[in-house]
């Protein structure tokens, strides 16, 4: 049945292979932009950043910027443990701690960048 | 007198040794057969594997990848503080401009570059693509002599505006 279905002995078949593929694919074009805008602004003060990111599209292409790096990170991180962590209950454990992890450096960093664009503007 | 061994027929034979090869264990497939436990050499192992530029930047492109999921980690940080005010926003930027944030953005600068350009060479060979020897060693050094040159010169552009 599992060779009909295509899936592997991991149950997922090629989704986690993929997903790391397309999410690199779309993070080159994301982290050269998210870099190449913080060098070239006039500087790194606090006002500066801010204005620059409460620009609706600098604060929608940084927000598909954490949510794809968290999710290539996690898929990354994910393998990292899996590979070395050997005991099935530590393996389950640490799996399910950074994914608590990643969804919470992820989510933080998407909602201050939503209270940068939006926040200010009542100001 | 003794138990006389039964002989294992081949019926046996087949069973077991699928089973055997799921296993995938040479001392488990040893003691199906009735054979002395011996410990095989599976695969090349890390101390008589010779280290060459695959497997160093194999190993390079996962300490990068851990280092820069740290990274994020402080890009969060960096972003909640920019949300939480120009107070926070100052304590944050006073980590990242001090001697031990430099040395670590230093870091992640060439982590980031490596990552990404040995990144690039990795899906240039899921295209099925860059397999031979040259390119995969050229294109191996071009990603390690590219990221060097690329930190450098973030890290000169960054130098001079720094306050």
């Amino acid at each position: 049945m599992s060779r009909v279905l295509g899936l592997g002995s991991a149950k997922d078949g090629t989704t986690h292979w993929w997903a790391q593929r397309v999410t690199a694919v779309a993070l080159i074009p994301l982290t050269l932009w998210f870099l190449i805008s913080l060098l070239t602004l006039p500087g790194l003060d606090y006002e500066t950043v801010r204005t620059w990111l409460s620009v609706p599209i600098t604060g929608f292409l940084a927000v598909l910027l954490v949510a794809v790096l968290t999710y290539h990170s996690y898929l990354g991180t994910q393998v990292i443990v899996e590979d070395y962590v050997t005991s099935t209950g530590m393996k389950v454990l640490s799996l399910m701690v950074l994914r608590f992890l990643y969804i919470l450096a992820g989510g933080a960093g998407i909602f201050a960048i939503l209270r940068v664009v939006f926040g200010f503007a009542r100001l | 007198m003794l138990p006389r061994k039964r002989r294992p027929r081949l019926a046996d034979a087949k069973v077991l040794s699928r089973r055997a090869s799921v296993i995938g264990n040479s001392v488990a497939a040893a003691s199906i057969f009735k054979m002395p436990a011996r410990v095989r050499p599976t695969s090349p192992h890390a101390g008589i594997y010779r280290w060459q530029i695959g497997n160093t930047l194999s190993i390079l492109h996962r300490v990068t990848g851990a280092a820069l999921a740290l990274g994020l980690i402080a890009l969060s940080y960096w972003l909640v503080s920019l949300a939480g005010g120009p107070v926070s926003y100052i304590s944050a930027a006073r980590f990242f401009e001090g001697p031990v944030g430099l040395i670590v953005l230093f870091g992640w600068n060439f982590a980031f570059w490596f990552h990404l350009l040995n990144g690039i060479r990795h899906l240039f060979w899921d295209a099925g693509r860059g397999f031979e020897r040259t390119p995969r060693h050229l294109s191996g050094w071009a990603a390690v002599l590219g990221a060097i040159a690329l930190t450098l010169c973030v890290a000169a552009w960054v130098w001079p505006r720094l306050s």
